[in-house]
């Protein structure tokens, strides 16, 4: 597997770079370290009006955009660490993948039958995966030192009596990870990416060229927040 | 929806089996290979009957426990008809038999629709563990 560090935080590019090595990655498989701007990412079959408190995403200037994995929404900021496993589909599964983190986050956290992970009862790391092209693309996003306050804001949709057909989030208690290791976000990530080569005999190499491009033909594009 | 003793023919990118119904349409849903993978189906979006349908371009979802994958057909159709009572509760997909529970049916463009598809025996060989 090799391991590519994502210097990029524009959620835009960053999906498009996901699809890009979930098309094109080699067989051994890939690892990526990651981080957005502000913003929400909904997942593939959800109604954005029905997570999204859109009057205050436009307000604060937080786009929204539409991932390819299923699952609910989530924030991210620069206090988010977002990882992704591109790996084949009827090989490791997410809960061998996220053995391969989970030791190295620096606190005795617990995966969830959901794979997410839980320190103190709170969800420390939320995941979602897609298939395609014979892969599985699984990621997930560590809360290191998000903005919880607008996290719980921007996720939290004005009350509506109709329910639009998605598939609706599962709301979690949260915590930062900083609260139990006191650490920069950017000390962690580097910290984390350490570990994970050395304990996994991972393979750091420069994100490749042509799927840099690909990312920046296909960006994505920030959905509406509002209902049509 | 009747099932029929038409034989059933796999794509094992799109992970869909198909047959072919009396009246020329084809009914089509997901493998069990595929299920295995994804887990118990907890959402499907699919678009309204008559939408023209391409060749391996996506057209709806099914969503398992956060796992996504798209759905797309291996030939040009039009989508003739819908399983609701799937779309409804899709949990009734989990654990289905190859050929039991169609997504939906579908009218296909061109009268060799199987061609290029892998019978059963061969898909069941691609497939063993």
């Amino acid at each position: 597997m090799t391991f590519h560090f994502n210097p990029s935080t524009d959620p835009g590019f960053n999906l498009a770079l996901e699809e890009a090595f979930l098309w094109k990655a080699p067989r051994g498989g890939v690892f990526l370290l990651w981080r957005n701007a502000a913003a929400v990412i909904v997942g593939n079959n959800q109604v954005v009006a029905d997570e999204v408190d859109g009057a205050y995403a436009t307000e604060q200037d937080i786009p929204v955009y539409r991932r390819r994995t299923g699952g609910g929404a989530v924030y991210h900021d620069a206090g988010v660490v977002n990882f992704t496993f591109v790996v084949p589909a009827d090989g490791d599964s997410p809960a061998v993948l996220l053995g391969r983190l989970l030791p190295h986050l620096g606190v005795a956290g617990i995966a969830t039958d959901r794979n997410d992970v839980l320190v103190g009862g709170r969800k420390i790391v939320g995941t979602a995966q897609a298939l395609a092209n014979g892969m599985r693309l699984f990621h997930g996003c560590i809360l290191h030192n998000a903005d919880l306050q607008t996290l719980s804001r921007v996720l939290t949709p004005p009350p509506e009596k109709l329910r639009r057909h998605g598939v609706p989030s599962v709301r979690a208690r949260v915590a930062n990870l900083v609260e139990f290791l006191p650490e920069t976000t950017e000390d962690f990530m580097a910290r984390l990416a350490r570990a994970c080569v050395q304990a996994n005999g991972w393979d750091e190499r420069p994100l490749p060229p042509e799927l840099l491009a690909d990312a920046q033909t296909r960006r994505l594009f920030p959905e509406s927040v509002f209902c049509e | 929806m009747a099932p029929t003793d038409a034989p059933l023919f796999f794509s094992y990118a799109t992970g869909l089996w198909h047959r072919a119904l009396p009246d020329g349409t084809v009914s089509v849903g997901l493998t069990r290979h595929l299920l295995t993978l994804l887990g118990a189906p907890e959402f499907v979006r699919l678009p309204p009957p008559g939408t023209p349908l391409s060749r391996c371009v996506p057209f709806g979802c099914v969503e398992t426990q956060k796992t996504a994958f798209d759905l797309s057909l291996p030939f040009d159709a039009v989508l003739e008809t819908r399983n609701e009572d799937v779309l409804e509760d899709p949990a009734g997909l989990d654990g289905a038999a190859d050929g039991s529970l169609p997504l939906l049916t579908i009218r296909p463009a061109a009268g060799n629709w199987s061609a290029g598809l892998l019978d059963e025996t061969a898909f069941r060989s691609l497939t063993a563990p």
